[in-house]
């Protein structure tokens, strides 16, 4: 009886089931034989119970703390009680050669200051060369005490008239001014040759002390400069430097002429002394582009009632341009300091935090073309807006949350020109922050909270970056409630400079309770990939990591799904059309036997890597691919075999009777043939399987194989991208290793197989 | 030998017939590929839509599907490759300069790795089950599964980086061979020497995979034909061994190493574009790579023709070869 289908099926396969048993009973008297299967079979374990074996999920990225090692210098100063606050100042500002150095200058109310040269130019070695620090006290000099509002002026290339431009800034460590008030004096001095260059009494303590965007470093391209009409001639004078001094009524700037090469400094006068109301710290911005500087490059002063008052000191020596800029028709309030554009690069332009009762609004000022390019709006009276550091086109905003009167939680964001939020990156925090900074080639954001804990977060991130990774991070704490968080700059002795790298940035904080200094590198230096080992964050990495932070374990175990599914696969396709045209080629015969068998020929001598790597230029890169290269590849050897199989088989009597009966030419290739070589010819194909995984692996170094993919192959094909063949042999020899072994494996089935169909070979 | 004639003649028929086919893939692979010669001229800014219409009926990118097969088969086969874009110079003349050193490689590699294989694989047949056997047939069989450009990583990383036996890689560098070597002067035996030393890692890489090959194959076929009956017959007769195993055994082994030889020459000038990479030996294997990378169309075509050249030109040396060898294949 047949009417069950399961007895149908299995009658109809029934030969192909005797003959596969009849072969794997065969195959076990091979010794060979059963080692390539006992390893097939463990590779297989591994490939379907990966997710159990694997110490790693597939995804998983060692942590930043494991990948980069991040510098921390640490640096104590004796400071007595009273005011105290740290000035960084670069020698070298905007210079790309980096082999200036850095002043760290500390003040106290009671007049002393201490400065601390630090250099490293990466040339000449050791963090500490050329390093030298020097006292003054202020008393000496007959100055009033307290000491207060402490600034650096750091030294620029000079203009003048015969040679355009200074091409180097010659003394690179005693460079430099100090200005301070004493009491309600201001005050120029030179600390190197400890002369007080300018004093001048003013009548009320600042609340606001500034110098220019070009004294304290904080532009790319520093000096600034102004042309001056002689009685003949007009020519280029400076860099002119800026010190503003402001209460909320008044506001006084000093201008004074000072470059490098010049000891003292010339032209000092009051330029600007005015009574008008003022809301938030004057901003001396100094940009240098020669196309906006003369409309720009001055004194901006926020007044009341949405009106930036601008006192243009570029033209000549008097302030009498003063424009209003009317930021809104409201009348707004300025909440936070004005944020600057730094690059010289592009339009000059200002990033204004600004609030009308509950509303508050972040505007982003072209100032010169005067005109409104953006704005980022927020509602409610819980939230404010505070600008940071506009760099490159970007600018960072904080949005302060508020519970009650007192802010509790801020979130991080930057918005582009026209004031539209980046969608990649807003990272929140739990805290409330107080200082925020970008570092621009790291693409990092720091922050400093309340609490003196330091937050950073990446500012871009791959698509394949988890949503839970993105935002800020808790780095580490300061130590203090009071700390203060800042860029630093390069010890080359510049804060801003196109060339810089992301490793010679550095961010410091200073601890006002243990008077610590700590200088800690923005970004780290990458480690690269990591030996085996445990790590800072307490993860144990059996074979190490590659370059990116994947676990090489983890990505050795998965690597056998793919091998072993390419290679299985891409035989199966090669055994379906070699076994099909060696059937009919060998029960055919005459033309079409010869024909297939001339095709078979020229595909089994024709360059077959050089012309798949067309293929896959064509056909794009995926596992695929490779599956259809490979099976290409395979089917003539097989078809040979199974012909050479047919030719034996057709002289069978079991062929005759059918044929006798009136069975059809296919019915008899598909039913009484096929049924009796395939299983032969699968087991031949683990020959074949192992050539795959070979192909496979070389495929994937070429860069041809699916990038996503965990293979081994890609895992040998990304060492030699990135450069770590001669340095990480943790990574190198396991992949290597497994495609040795697991291709072994087939190739020692397949030399059983080969004893078993040749019976002469094995040992009497 | 009137036989031995028709062999010649009725191998090549098919070697020319292989290489009509194999260049019209090329030329099909070619057309189906993403984008024209002309892309280059199109990315500069410079070029007028003028001068793409000339440059277009120069090439006849507008010509039907069929004109432009014929003209390219007939380029191809009179070697009228065209100018290099990214060479500047014409393609025949790059590929002149190329094709020797890769023939030089890897035909030499080829040819050493089969007579070294052959005598070890006769040795360890004629002595079975001795230590010596096991050693060698273990390694032969790790050797031969493993990848080619990862042997070729980790003998770079052993010998030129660890040891600094040889060089990272590259064609010659005379200066780095005179100092290595300590030697100074001009003489013409330091070029022939810095050539030698750049070639003998890529060189001893390629001959320990193609000796393992050829190890495992000519032990089967000796152990398979030691079973026949003319041995047996041999030995009854009373020769000596040594006479049994040259004249008898290994002559008739040796059928299927030099069919299996004819395929190698095949993998193992394809294998030029992957080991040429590793070794960045600057033969025609990475100017294939380099061309494809840099779309330059003219350049590769005709790299890939050369390839398929040399691969078919070795399969006929090999198939006559194999009929001096039997008698047989002439009939």
């Amino acid at each position: 009886m047949l009417n069950k289908p399961d007895d149908q099926i299995i009658s109809r396969f029934r030969p192909l089931i005797l003959s596969t048993k009849k072969a794997l009973t065969m195959l076990k008297e091979s010794k060979p034989g059963i080692a390539g299967l006992s390893i097939i079979f463990a590779f297989a374990f591994t490939a379907i119970f990966a997710p159990w074996l694997a110490p790693y999920d597939p995804a998983f990225i060692a942590p930043a703390e494991d990948m980069f090692s991040i510098e921390r210098i640490e640096m104590e100063y004796p400071i007595v009680e009273g005011y105290h606050s740290v000035v960084i100042g670069p020698t070298t500002p905007g210079e790309s050669a980096m082999d200036g150095g850095m002043w760290f200058i500390l003040a106290n109310e009671d007049g002393t200051i201490q400065m601390d040269y630090t250099q490293r130019a990466y040339t000449e070695g050791p963090f500490d060369a050329g390093n030298m620090s020097l006292e003054l006290d202020i008393s000496d000099y007959g100055l009033d005490l307290p000491l207060s509002q402490i600034h650096y002026v750091a030294p620029a290339r000079g203009y003048n008239s015969s040679t355009s431009f200074a091409s180097s800034y010659g003394e690179k460590i005693e460079a430099g001014l100090l200005t301070f008030m004493a009491n309600s004096t201001f005050v120029i001095l030179d600390p190197f040759t400890e002369t007080i260059l300018f004093q001048d009494d003013i009548d009320f303590i600042p609340v606001w002390m500034n110098v220019d965007t070009t004294s304290s470093g904080d532009m790319f391209n520093p000096p600034s400069q102004k042309k001056v009409t002689d009685i003949w001639f007009s020519y280029l004078h400076g860099p002119y430097r800026y010190v503003n001094l402001a209460n909320e009524t008044r506001i006084i700037s000093y201008e004074f002429e000072y470059c490098w090469n010049e000891r003292g400094i010339d032209d000092v006068r009051r330029m600007l002394d005015k009574n008008i109301s003022i809301t938030q710290e004057p901003l001396a911005y100094t940009f240098d582009n020669p196309k906006y500087r003369d409309e720009v490059t001055g004194i901006y002063v926020p007044s009341v009632n949405g009106t930036i008052h601008f006192f243009n000191t570029s033209t000549n020596g008097t302030p009498d341009s003063v424009f209003d800029f009317n930021i809104s028709d409201e009348p707004v309030q300025f909440t936070a300091p004005v944020g600057y554009f730094r690059s010289p690069d592009a339009t000059p332009k200002l990033y204004i935090p600004t609030a009308v009762g509950d509303e508050f609004s972040m505007k982003i000022f072209d100032v010169s073309s005067k005109s409104l390019l953006g704005e980022f709006n927020g509602q409610g009276a819980q939230i404010d807006i505070t600008p940071f550091a506009a760099i490159d086109g970007s600018s960072y905003v904080t949005l302060n949350y508020y519970s009650g009167a007192i802010p509790v939680n801020s979130t991080v964001f930057n918005i582009d020109g026209q004031g539209i939020p980046s969608t990649s990156f807003m990272g929140t925090m739990k805290t409330l922050a107080v200082t925020v900074f970008s570092v621009r080639e790291a693409s990092l954001v720091y922050a400093l909270d309340t609490e003196g804990v330091v937050w950073a977060s990446q500012t871009t991130f791959s698509v394949d970056t988890p949503y839970t990774d993105r935002g800020m991070k808790e780095i580490f704490f300061t130590g203090s409630k009071d700390a203060q968080l800042m860029y630093f700059g390069s010890f080359g002795g510049t804060k801003y400079s196109t060339t810089m790298t992301s490793v010679e940035m550095y961010n410091m904080f200073y601890n006002p309770e243990t008077d610590t200094m700590i200088i800690f590198q923005s970004i780290g230096t990458s480690l690269g990939a990591l030996p085996p080992g445990t790590y800072p964050s307490g993860n144990y990495y059996p074979l190490g990591t590659d370059n990116v932070g994947h676990d090489i374990l983890t990505h050795l175990i998965y690597g056998s799904r793919v091998a072993l599914f390419v290679g299985l696969t891409a035989a199966f396709f090669s055994v379906v059309v070699g076994t099909l045209v060696g059937l009919v080629s060998g029960y055919y015969g005459g033309h079409i036997d010869t024909v297939l068998m001339r095709i078979t020929d020229i595909a089994l001598t024709i360059p077959f890597l050089p012309i798949v790597l067309i293929w896959s230029q064509i056909q794009g890169q995926s596992i695929w691919n490779i599956v259809i290269i490979l099976a290409l590849l395979g089917w003539p050897g097989i078809a040979r075999v199974v012909r050479a199989q047919t030719l034996s088989l057709k002289e069978r009597a079991f062929i005759d009777a059918a044929q006798v009966s009136g069975s059809s030419d296919t019915k008899i290739i598909l039913k009484h043939l096929a049924p009796n070589v395939m299983p032969f010819t699968f087991l031949y194909m683990t020959l074949f399987v192992a050539g795959a995984i070979l192909t496979e692996a070389a495929l994937s170094y070429l860069g041809l194989g699916d990038p996503k993919a965990i293979s081994w192959g890609n895992m040998l094909s990304t060492i030699q991208t990135s450069g770590h063949s001669l340095i990480a042999p943790w990574w190198m020899l396991p992949p290597g290793l497994a495609i040795t072994f697991l291709s072994l494996g087939f190739y020692l089935v397949g030399r059983g197989v080969d004893e078993i169909v040749n019976p002469r070979l094995r040992r009497r | 030998m009137a036989n031995m004639g028709r062999y010649v003649l009725s191998r090549g028929i098919q070697a020319i017939i292989t290489l009509v086919i194999v260049t019209s893939i090329i030329f099909l692979l070619f057309e189906a590929m993403p984008g024209d010669p002309l892309d280059k001229f199109r990315a500069n800014p410079t070029t007028t839509e003028a001068d793409l219409a000339r440059l277009e009926n120069m090439y006849g990118l507008n010509d039907p599907i069929y004109v432009r097969y014929v003209r390219f088969m007939g380029n191809m086969f009179t070697f009228e490759f065209g100018e290099s874009y990214s060479k500047q110079r014409p393609v025949a003349d790059v590929i002149a300069q190329r094709a020797p050193r890769t023939l030089a490689l890897f035909g030499t590699a080829t040819i050493l790795s089969y007579f070294l294989g052959v005598a070890i694989g006769s040795y360890v047949a004629w002595r079975r089950g001795g230590i010596a056997e096991g050693s060698i047939i273990g390694s032969s069989l790790f050797f031969y599964n493993m990848p080619s450009f990862w042997i070729g990583l980790i003998m770079i990383w052993t010998f030129s980086h660890y040891w600094k036996l040889f060089p990272l890689g590259g064609f010659t560098d005379i200066d780095k061979t005179t100092s290595f070597f300590s030697l100074t002067g001009s003489e013409s035996y330091l070029g022939a020497l810095d050539f030698l030393w750049h070639m003998a890692l890529p060189m001893i890489v390629l001959i320990l995979i193609g000796v393992a090959g050829v190890i495992l194959l000519m032990r089967t076929s000796l152990l398979e034909v030691m079973k026949e009956d003319y041995i047996l017959t041999a030995k009854a007769k009373g020769l000596p061994e040594r006479k049994v195993r040259t004249k008898h055994a290994n002559r008739n082994a040796y059928l299927p190493i030099v069919t299996a030889f004819t395929l190698a020459m095949a993998t193992s000038l394809g294998g030029a574009v992957i080991l040429e990479q590793v070794f960045s030996y600057q033969g025609i294997g990475l100017l294939y790579l380099q061309a494809l990378y840099n779309q330059d169309h003219f350049l590769s075509g005709a790299t890939l023709f050369i390839l398929s050249l040399l691969v078919i030109f070795a399969n006929i040396v090999a198939d006559l070869f194999y009929g001096l060898l039997d008698p047989r294949v002439r009939l």
